[in-house]
């Protein structure tokens, strides 16, 4: 909850410091900087932060102790007393991190009838690249028709992503088994639960989305006041020109 | 109802569309305030009509258990664990599959946790769940849920009162100016929260209580269209807060 609300504000607060003023803005760095973090953010959250999490040891605790109490629990314990204190917290976190699956690898699991859950990880997975990419290429390229007009495809993209998935969050938190009854019953033993990756995604593609209208804006406003030239004058010198 | 519920959706998405573009032609004020106002109605129809949660019912409750009684797995599973020493911590999983499909009441009624008694007996009893049900529903951890149904429902009657002032003009005499702001200050912080209740909301906001999810399983709870219109409303009543005038629609 804490994750949402940090990634909540740090978006809206960068957002509107973009669209702040913008029609007169000397500064490229603060124009870009939405969007260039919402595409590293949607990059990192989609392949490196697990979107779904499986807690089947929370399982095993609540539900079947005295199964597990002189078998799997005593085995742990055990390499637990050998690690220490330090190195103990360490194991826990490599073994809880082990049993995530990052965005890319949900495809995997989720049962096919899921198609349009499928069509959004496919088309997160590949904008993601476009979006760092972009984000690189448009801090040297002039303001031409074709960067508004990426821009613009890119914005729309970004909301139509962001809107889907949250459209699809139940699906995601249910591991794409709402309705099967057996998947959702392994579901359960397994503890499924979504991770913070799908929230960091989110954000990213919203900031991404927001940074890209910020630029398209920004350039509609030096057009209508004639401060820049398609064919002649440099990105740099229409900024510095405001 | 049924038909009428199915219906609903596509008929809120028609009418925000004539609206939103109608506002965005004719930029007045008057037009923001009718979009703001079927916003609000939108909110009140997410949080009293439309359901929160759906579930099977009673028919999806009672066949799952006796599935789930009726697997090898579990003949073996109680088998080797002896119930009394487990009962206490999953009650609800032990007592539908070591139960019949036909005495599932008596079994449910044998739940020593109010909340998650309480839960199954409800999800088993009504397909369709509105908000302002799972007020009593969500208790101690999961209060979270219960508190921001119940400031959402505040909010959402705030902003249709004030939208219906706004668009008789009479809304300067009623509501101080810094109550916009007031309005989209809590509108705000209602986002990041109705935007995490609303993957877990069938399971009360509860993440990791095995004896909720596990009912929500057994009556085979999903998250329902409510929430989700809630959210959109909550999105765009915040829109329109920010970007209505209120000098100019005096005048209306």
């Amino acid at each position: 909850m804490l994750t949402v609300y940090i990634l909540f504000f740090a978006s809206l607060f960068l957002a509107a410091w973009s669209l702040q003023d913008i029609e007169g803005s000397t500064d490229r760095f603060r124009l870009r900087l939405p969007q260039t973090i919402g595409a590293l953010a949607t990059f990192f959250g989609f392949f490196f932060v697990g979107w779904v999490r499986f807690a089947p040891l929370d399982f095993a605790i609540n539900v079947i102790p005295d199964m597990f109490e002189d078998s799997v629990f005593g085995l742990l314990r055990w390499v637990l007393n050998m690690l220490g204190d330090a190195q103990a917290a360490q194991f826990l976190s490599w073994i809880t991190s082990l049993a995530s699956l990052p965005g890319w690898l949900l495809l995997v699991v989720i049962p096919s009838a899921q198609l349009l859950l499928r069509i959004l990880l496919l088309s997160i997975g590949f904008f993601s690249f476009l979006y760092v990419i972009w984000s690189a290429i448009a801090l040297i390229m002039r303001p031409t028709p074709f960067v508004k007009t990426v821009n613009i495809l890119f914005t729309c993209i970004g909301f139509i992503q962001a809107a889907l998935l949250i459209y699809l969050l139940p699906t995601i938190d249910s591991w794409g088994s709402a309705g099967t009854m057996w998947r959702s019953f392994s579901a359960l033993l397994l503890g499924v639960q979504m991770g913070s990756g799908v929230w960091i995604t989110l954000f990213g593609l919203l900031l991404s989305a927001v940074g890209n209208f910020a630029d398209v804006i920004s350039q509609s406003q030096a057009k209508s006041n004639g401060t820049y030239d398609n064919e002649d004058s440099s990105y740099s010198s229409f900024y510095t020109s405001n | 109802m049924v038909s009428l519920l199915t219906s609903l959706p596509y008929l809120l998405i028609l009418c925000y569309l004539v609206l939103i573009i109608w506002a965005a032609v004719g930029h007045r004020s008057d037009t923001m305030a009718w979009l703001g106002l079927w916003n609000g109605l939108v909110l009140l129809i997410a949080l009293f009509v439309l359901p929160w949660i759906t579930t099977g019912g009673r028919d999806t409750f009672d066949a799952r258990t006796d599935d789930l009684s009726l697997h090898p797995l579990f003949s073996e599973l109680l088998e080797k664990v002896p119930l009394e020493n487990v009962w206490n911590e999953t009650p609800i999983l032990y007592a539908v599959i070591t139960c019949n499909a036909e005495d599932t009441d008596k079994c449910l009624d044998k739940i020593p946790d109010g909340a998650i008694r309480r839960y199954a007996t409800l999800t088993r009893n009504d397909t369709n769940i509105e908000s302002f049900r799972l007020i009593g529903q969500a208790t101690g951890a999961g209060s979270g849920l219960r508190i921001t149904i119940v400031v959402l429902l505040i909010w959402s009657l705030f902003y249709f009162f004030w939208m219906i002032a706004k668009v008789v003009g009479m809304h300067a005499n009623y509501f101080p100016e810094g109550m916009r702001w007031a309005l989209a200050g809590v509108g705000v912080l209602l986002v990041p929260l109705v935007l995490w209740y609303l993957p877990i909301v069938d399971t009360l906001g509860y993440r990791d209580i095995f004896g909720i999810s596990t009912v929500a399983f057994l009556a085979g709870a999903r998250v329902g269209p409510g929430i989700g219109w809630a959210f959109i409303g909550l999105l765009i009543g915040l829109v329109v807060l920010l970007i209505s005038d209120d000098s100019s629609s005096a005048n209306i």
